[in-house]
């Protein structure tokens, strides 16, 4: 046995190590496969850092943070009528500057004196079939607000019927919040939200020492996943915003039950579902922002409307990545937030339109302590 | 022969292992029934699981039209149930009496209005008065409402 042993290996032994390198093997393709996506996260990861450093050079420069409705910016192109178009664009338009996009924001601000210097209305944002200037500047893909791990952004890069796609949310806050409508019920659910940007009507000017939490304890964006404009209706859950009646005064965990079979909505005859990321210029429900409510992948949904565009919405935060999302701070760090993160008693119903959310609301764990700039609450991430 | 006999069992066993290092999910159990109001069917309804003891995770679901729900855990599969444990049990069910109105421009300027098909009390944890215990295995709950 031994003089054989010294002549080489036994039969045993090389299925052993054949075996073990096999295994080996096994272990490190998808690792390999992994690298891709590892590589296209990375350059998402960098695309939410330079976000987050356009916002603080927005706020050097303007000694503000930029109100997601009604900023003041926009509102200096305000044409004095009843409604202004101009009112509803994104905190996302407004960091255009500083994002190396100075000719289209001039492209959108001389286009916008016009209406303004001929007192006609103008059409609105979300107008996709507007031809009243030669290109319409909203159709600008910016490629600092798509995520390459998103083939839906991607894809839509290309085309030039639709809007810029926008992977980039803006935070909302940790309650169902409304947004630019026309009539003063929508803009008391204004006043009342939780999030970072707040509108012009209310506090006027969020600086810097108004996010009493700490810079590195707040957000200011989140991801968000774009809706496949050919294929999905917006059925899928973590791309479309499901219509729920009132989702705004009900429990967060209502709009859990909407997921259904295969990355679908429970529920796909009330479709066409709005989508999300529709486009960067828009600042309205799913279109540029998220709420911190319930945990990263999660479905969303809105009220009202089944378009979305204009009403109450729970929109979470979601990505192609696995496990979670990228979220940037308002110190312009960032960080990956795991789904399984702590969001606190889901079946607590938000608070209705006329409270004052702004000081009180059901506790939404670490997740909406994150999402809060005033909600003076302490946590740890890990 | 034995040591390198031993020492391939070895690599063997800790190679085998490795893959179990990975993340962990709730060992749920699913949960179905049917809500009744007054003996009829109650579709659309919203049903909320919330743990009372020290175990369980928070679930909901949603009725069929024929009154029939499967719950979910928040990062659990569609109708994959909950951990075992004792729960409160809580019910709402909203009706659109009134369709949100639009301007020309298609803007919602007022919102729609609803009110509670079922007592509002099946909605509050406190007087609801509906608990249910979700064991290891199947689970058929049934739930009847009144609406007196």
């Amino acid at each position: 046995m031994k003089k054989s042993a010294n002549h080489g290996f036994t039969l045993v032994e090389l299925l052993v190590v054949i075996a073990i390198i096999g295994i080996l093997i096994g272990l490190l393709l998808p690792a390999v496969q992994a690298a891709r996506e590892a590589a296209r996260r990375a350059q998402c990861t960098n695309n939410m850092k330079q976000l987050g450093l356009a916002l603080a050079n927005f706020e050097s420069a303007n000694k503000r943070l930029p109100n997601q409705y009604r900023d003041e910016f926009w509102m200096g192109y305000d044409t004095g009528a009843v409604y202004s178009r101009l009112t509803r664009l994104s905190v996302q338009s407004l960091l255009l500057p500083y994002l190396e996009q100075q000719p289209l924001m001039d492209k959108i601000t001389s286009y916008a004196q016009a209406y303004k210097d001929s007192g006609a209305a103008m059409p609105s944002p979300t107008d996709i079939n507007n031809t009243d200037v030669a290109e319409n500047p909203y159709k600008t893909a910016v490629p600092a607000f798509i995520c390459p791990s998103d083939g839906n952004a991607a894809s839509l890069q290309t085309m030039a019927d639709y809007f810029g796609p926008c992977n980039y949310g803006c935070n909302w806050g940790d309650a169902c919040t409304a947004n630019g409508s026309t009539d003063d019920s929508a803009i008391k659910g204004q006043k009342n939200r939780r999030g970072v940007f707040v509108n012009g009507y209310q506090a006027g000017r969020t600086t810097l020492s108004h996010i009493t939490d700490g810079t590195s304890n707040t957000m200011a964006f989140g991801e968000i996943n774009v809706s496949d404009v050919l294929g999905d209706n917006g059925n899928d859950y973590k791309t479309g915003i499901c219509y729920v009646t009132t989702m705004h005064s009900q429990a967060p965990s209502v709009c859990l039950a909407m997921r259904g079979q295969n990355g679908m909505f429970v529920d796909t005859s009330k479709g066409p579902y709005a989508k999300k990321g529709k486009g960067w210029q828009l600042s309205c429900c799913g279109w540029t922002n998220f709420v911190a409510c319930l945990p990263p992948n999660s479905p969303s949904c809105a009220g009202t409307d089944a378009q979305g565009e204009n009403t109450w919405g729970l929109i979470s935060a979601s990505s192609n990545h696995s496990g979670g999302v990228n979220v940037c701070m308002i110190d312009g760090s960032v960080r990956f937030v795991s789904e399984t993160i702590d969001t606190g008693d889901l079946n607590t119903i938000m608070g209705t339109a006329g409270q004052d959310q702004l000081h009180k609301g059901p506790s939404r764990g670490v997740w909406g302590a994150m999402a809060t700039p005033r909600g003076k609450e302490t946590y740890s991430m890990n | 022969m034995n040591k390198r006999f031993l020492f391939a069992v070895a690599l063997i066993a800790i190679v085998a292992v490795l893959p179990s290092c990975g993340k962990k999910t709730l060992k749920t159990s699913p949960v179905t029934g049917t809500i009744t109001l007054d003996g009829a069917p109650l579709a659309d309804a919203n049903i909320f699981f919330t743990p009372s003891g020290g175990t369980g995770d928070q679930a909901v679901g949603k009725s069929d039209a024929s009154g029939v729900y499967k719950i979910q855990t928040p990062q659990g599969a569609p109708g994959a149930g909950t951990t075992p444990g004792e729960y409160v049990v809580t019910i709402t069910c909203q009706k659109v009496v009134k369709e949100a109105e639009k301007n020309a421009e298609g803007e919602i300027v007022s919102d729609e209005v609803t009110e509670s098909a079922i007592p509002k009390k099946y909605g509050d944890p406190k007087q609801s008065g509906l608990t249910a215990s979700v064991v290891k295995g199947d689970n058929k709950i049934d739930f009847e409402l009144s609406s007196k």
